[in-house]
């Protein structure tokens, strides 16, 4: 499976009734960037829950010339299950054939990835979902490496859904980015990128309706929520696969500078390096995302927010990162 | 920046204080508390000697000077200088000569160098 089943608002494990037709969403972002995609697309109906057909596989034209996508605000299209081998092979033949922009590249690697990902994140054993992102990691160096990445061309190109997987993913792409610009070069800004993928692994065990749930959370659920680092930090130390400094950032991710920050409650260089950093980029993530608890954002916001909470980050950290993000 | 964690060999006790006794201590046991076993209020001053438990990601822990706060049969909490891991296993050494396998369960910053840990024992006492 390529991507998350969204006849629901609740992901891949939703059970679906029988004889209805499944279908996938997939980013319209990915879907311009495909030259030829031999399969029937569908649109989500304006009001009922139906699927509708928006574009027959006949049609011999590359999706980039649909202007009704490049000027509107879709941000999905949908394709039923069992075609879901044909974008498969898009995306792959995609990604074989260079030179590709360094946004789509970052977006195809994780389209690519994104089935051993998911197998990986339903999995019993953590050790398949690290060796995953290894993978993934390992696969966004070269657009992260390149001297005209942008995150801010970025930033409109990934997509974002209520899964972990997408937000790790942009996690893992914004830390590396900013680590780049912090003076941290390969193999251990890959190592970085790996350990941004990881850092929310602990979330694995709170109820997806908690990590959905737009309205205030009962202290109970609070305490689930907060407790997500320590749970990724033990299951991922016990491992014995990851260095210390991305343990750190599983660990340390919600600790602010200022000492307000959960578990230890730890403050200004008592966190770690790798963990100032990916806080910076988890934050800026969760403002400029779609998610059900906050309207979308503007990177300009986003910033501003960050600024005016400065006792939470990392000031020369949050210094650079504004000038990533504004280049 | 720097970004690996070098282990210091032995970490001394914190400066303490009434204030800080008084601030550190867990609540004794009352008789409406849901808990396995009663809690003791202490404190007594012990030593504890690390097992690696995460060399294999290069951390190596490092000997510290603890103060016992209070003491169940299923763990106890500590008071030190340095910060612990959740998982971390440790040999708590006492005055008397016993020592006690234990695991870190929470390990919260109280001040500047100034940590609180809840321990389970590996075997209840």
């Amino acid at each position: 499976m390529i991507s998350s089943f969204v006849d629901s608002p609740v992901h891949f494990k939703t059970p679906t009734a029988p004889g209805r037709q499944r279908y996938l969403a997939v980013p319209v972002a990915i879907l311009l960037g495909l030259p030829k995609l031999r399969c029937d697309l569908y649109m989500q109906h304006a009001i009922s829950t139906e699927k509708i057909l928006y574009r027959s596989h006949q049609i011999d034209l590359p999706i980039a010339a649909d202007d009704h996508l490049l000027n509107g605000n879709v941000r999905h299209l949908f394709l039923r299950v069992e075609d879901e081998h044909l974008y498969e092979a898009a995306v792959q033949n995609t990604l074989a054939a260079s030179p590709v922009d360094p946004g789509l590249l970052l977006t195809l690697s994780i389209e690519h990835r994104r089935t051993a990902f998911q197998a990986a994140l339903i999995s019993n054993s953590v050790a398949p979902l690290v060796e995953a992102c290894g993978q993934l990691a390992q696969e966004l160096m070269p657009a992260i490496q390149q001297d005209d990445f942008c995150v801010s061309k970025v930033v409109g190109l990934l997509t974002h859904d209520h899964c972990t997987f997408q937000h790790s993913c942009n996690v893992a792409i914004y830390s590396s980015a900013l680590a780049k610009r912090a003076g941290i070069d390969n193999p251990e800004l890959e190592l970085l990128a790996t350990g941004g993928l990881l850092h929310d692994i602990g979330k694995r065990h709170i109820p997806g309706f908690i990590l959905r749930k737009p309205g205030k959370l009962t202290q109970r659920e609070r305490e689930l929520v907060r407790n997500h680092p320590k749970s990724g930090f033990l299951e991922l130390g016990s491992l014995g696969k990851l260095n210390w400094n991305q343990l750190m950032m599983v660990y340390q991710h919600h600790e602010w500078l200022n000492g307000g920050g959960y578990p230890v409650g730890n403050a200004g260089e008592e966190i770690h390096l790798w963990a100032r950093i990916c806080a910076i980029a988890d934050v800026f993530d969760a403002l400029t995302a779609n998610r059900p608890y906050r309207q979308s954002g503007y990177t300009d916001q986003a910033l501003q927010i960050m600024n005016d909470e400065a006792g939470h980050f990392d000031s020369e950290l949050l210094q650079l990162w504004n000038e990533v993000v504004k280049r | 920046m720097s970004t690996m964690t070098t282990a210091v060999q032995h970490i001394p006790l914190p400066p303490i204080n009434d204030e800080l006794l008084l601030q550190t201590a867990g609540s004794e046991s009352q008789w409406s508390d849901s808990r396995r076993f009663p809690r003791k209020n202490t404190s007594g001053q012990c030593l504890l000697v690390p097992e690696s438990t995460y060399l294999a990601s290069g951390y190596r822990s490092s000997t510290q000077d603890v103060l016992l706060r209070n003491l169940s049969r299923g763990g106890a909490r500590l008071l030190h200088g340095g910060e612990l891991f959740p998982g971390e296993t440790f040999e708590l050494k006492l005055r008397t000569g016993v020592s006690l396998r234990l695991k870190v369960v929470w390990c919260r910053r109280h001040a500047p160098g100034v940590y609180v840990t809840g321990c389970h024992f590996s075997e209840q006492l």
